[in-house]
């Protein structure tokens, strides 16, 4: 029997979500592939055919995650946007914050390039030019320094955070400026 | 005290970094708005940190003074480019401004000014920050939201809001992260002024930091300033035309404070009404009662008076708006308050055994003829206005004198005191600055007799009972 689009659709879908709740109920050292499978209703090699490790599931979570608050719409000036995105995107991510400490480093470097490649353009969208390599990685270095600072962010609801992205978000418009004024 | 401030700024270190041209459409920056207003402050403030040296160094070698003063021009360079310690500087500013005798005119207003133009968090960042501390969407508390911050706080701003049950109100907001970094600031500050430990003025310039970290610590908690508005929202009756705003608690934390909004005019827009000279006593007269209810009934100090947190309202009431710092007073301090008072109405012949307990002098201290001539000069200073009835604060005489008072204790080092000293000549001096700013002529006897007959303390009424007066 063919496996329709539909079918691969939804089972790629519920092993997701199953992920998701698994991770949420009972933490990241005591959830493997095998208990996945097995809440999704699929048999362990099947589960395989769809994800090569448990680390590439959260990869695609993060990046889904990420992908819905990209759509967002967005008012205001420059800063404004690129504050609003990235936070936006936090916000989403928050279901995942407890076990991002695990795997933030690996999805910033092997699941990174679809994550990176979608956000970058919503950074050329915002900021309406082309940005130099040089601007490109630098806005990327400040991005997974917000992102690796606010999965480890103890205070209070996270609040340094937002005044981190904040000064970002300043820190790499200051360096736009300076590549447009030649100093 | 004289010198020339525009000659002292020129002097000291300054911006290198001319102002770019910047491109159009890349918002031109909280950053550089950030520098630049740091800049502008901080010159002010080692300017004025320049003078104070220069008074005390004003005997000492040039080499020695100029020592002095480069590590202080640094020091508020420093402070100036500190992200956080923009409110500290503003404290500064604000201060200066309370002593028009001081600083030249031009200056003092702009320093009046600055508490309104501190740089912006865009609505974005507050949008995202109040949603955290509310734990709810912005649209499910309030049916509008102003984008834009009416009035800058010196360590957040504060937006205009109307609640879904349809009252105004103001909602203040603290930048986010900033309790915590105040502290290391405070400390990479301290660190940098070591290289003037060893000098004369030491132990008052850390008292002075000591001052400023009170005034950033409790300023930053507004749950503690929800609970002065409280407290002093429960002292007034309708009858004193005051207006404390009112706190809306499940819609205020740590980071946000919600109260009632509250219409009126600053200082300086009232003053330029040209308010007649019964608008101006009146007002005095409850910027008095205020002082003395907080004092008297409140045992608490409305310790910043500076002209930014008084509303001038058309009905003739006034409003007071920032409860940052109000020391409130404990039982122990409170208990020795009361005996100072007792001291000024009742015995003086307990007076020096007061103060001396106030101020926690030696008996070597005791004998020293100077310092305790200096102590009855500030105390005759404070009780002065008693004696006339109205009393004229426009006459800027006496508030030169009570500068100049102050001037010489900080000279001399005749700052010990209790610790609720700081507060207390803060108060004093701020409202009776505020006082001659508004040109406002007090009974002050009268208000006293009132505020001191509700403490029912009993020498009071002994006193009134023999047919003396308070």
């Amino acid at each position: 029997m063919r496996v329709t689009a539909e079918t691969k659709e939804a089972t790629r879908q519920a092993i997701l979500d199953s992920t998701l709740k698994l991770l949420r109920e009972d933490g990241w050292p005591n959830v493997g592939t095998r208990e996945i499978a097995s809440e999704a209703g699929i048999a362990n090699g099947t589960l395989f055919n769809y994800f090569p490790t448990k680390e590439a599931i959260v990869g695609t979570l993060v990046a889904n995650a990420l992908a819905e608050a990209n759509e967002a719409p967005r008012t205001g000036g420059v800063d404004e946007q690129l504050f609003a995105l990235i936070a936006s995107g936090l916000r989403r991510l928050r279901p995942l914050r407890s076990f991002l400490p695990f795997v933030v480093d690996s999805i910033l470097a092997h699941d990174g390039d679809r994550i990176r490649q979608e956000h970058l353009s919503q950074v050329d969208r915002i900021v309406e030019r082309p940005l130099t390599p040089m601007l490109r990685h630098l806005y990327w270095s400040l991005y997974a320094g917000v992102i690796t600072f606010w999965v480890a962010d103890p205070s209070r609801k996270q609040e340094d955070t937002l005044a981190f992205i904040d000064q970002s978000v300043a820190l790499f418009i200051d360096a736009i400026r300076r590549k447009e004024s030649g100093t | 005290m004289n010198a020339d401030l525009a000659q002292l700024i020129a002097v000291l270190p300054h911006d290198d970094s001319p102002e770019q041209e910047l491109q159009r459409s890349i918002p031109t920056g909280r950053l550089a708005r950030l520098w630049t207003l740091g800049t502008l402050q901080a010159q002010i403030a080692a300017a004025y940190g320049a003078m104070w040296v220069r008074s005390f160094f004003g005997g000492a070698d040039a080499n020695a003074r100029q020592l002095v003063e480069t590590h202080m021009a640094t020091a508020m360079r420093l402070v100036g480019g500190m992200l956080y310690l923009r409110g500290a500087v503003m404290k500064i500013g604000q201060a200066l401004a309370l002593y028009p005798n001081l600083v030249p005119e031009e200056i003092a207003s702009t320093l009046a000014q600055l508490h309104f133009n501190a740089p912006p968090m865009h609505f974005a960042l507050v949008r995202e920050h109040l949603c955290n501390e509310l734990d709810r969407e912005l649209g499910e508390v309030f049916s509008e939201f102003d984008e834009h911050a009416f009035a800058a706080a010196s360590l957040g701003q504060v937006h205009r809001a109307r609640l879904r049950s349809g009252e105004r109100v103001a909602v203040k907001i603290q930048y986010p992260g900033i309790a915590q970094t105040i502290r290391s600031d405070l400390r990479n500050l301290t660190a940098v002024l070591a290289p003037l430990r060893f000098t004369r003025d030491w132990e008052n310039l850390s008292a002075q930091l000591d001052g400023i970290r009170d005034v950033l610590n409790s300023e930053v908690d507004y749950e503690a300033e929800a609970k002065s508005l409280e407290h002093a929202h429960s002292l007034f009756t309708a009858g004193d035309g005051v207006i404390i705003p009112q706190v809306f608690r499940e819609l205020s934390t740590p980071r946000v404070l919600t109260m009632e909004f509250v219409d009126g005019r600053h200082l300086d827009a009232w003053l330029a009404t040209q308010p007649s000279q019964s608008e101006r006593d009146a007002f005095g007269a409850k910027l008095y009662t205020i002082g003395l209810r907080m004092y008297y009934a409140g045992r608490c100090a409305y310790a910043d008076p500076h002209p930014g947190n008084y509303l001038f309202r058309d009905d003739g009431r006034v409003a007071l708006l920032d409860f940052g710092c109000v020391p409130r007073y404990d039982d122990d301090a409170w208990a020795l308050l009361s005996e100072m008072d007792a001291a000024f109405y009742r015995d003086r012949d307990n007076m020096r055994s007061t103060v001396a307990k106030y101020c926690d002098l030696s008996q070597d201290e005791l004998r020293d003829e100077s310092r305790m001539a200096l102590v009855e000069e500030s105390f005759r200073w404070a009780l002065e206005p008693l004696h006339h009835r109205p009393f004229d604060f426009g006459n800027g005489e006496h508030l030169r004198i009570g500068i100049d008072i102050m001037a010489r204790a900080i000279a001399k080092r005749y700052t010990r005191a209790h610790p609720t000293q700081f507060y207390i000549s803060r108060t004093l001096l701020g409202l009776r600055s505020l006082l001659y700013k508004m040109k406002a002529r007090v009974d002050v006897r009268e208000i006293h007799a009132r505020e001191l007959r509700a403490t029912g303390w009993p020498w009071v009424d002994e006193i009134i009972r023999g047919g003396g007066q308070l």
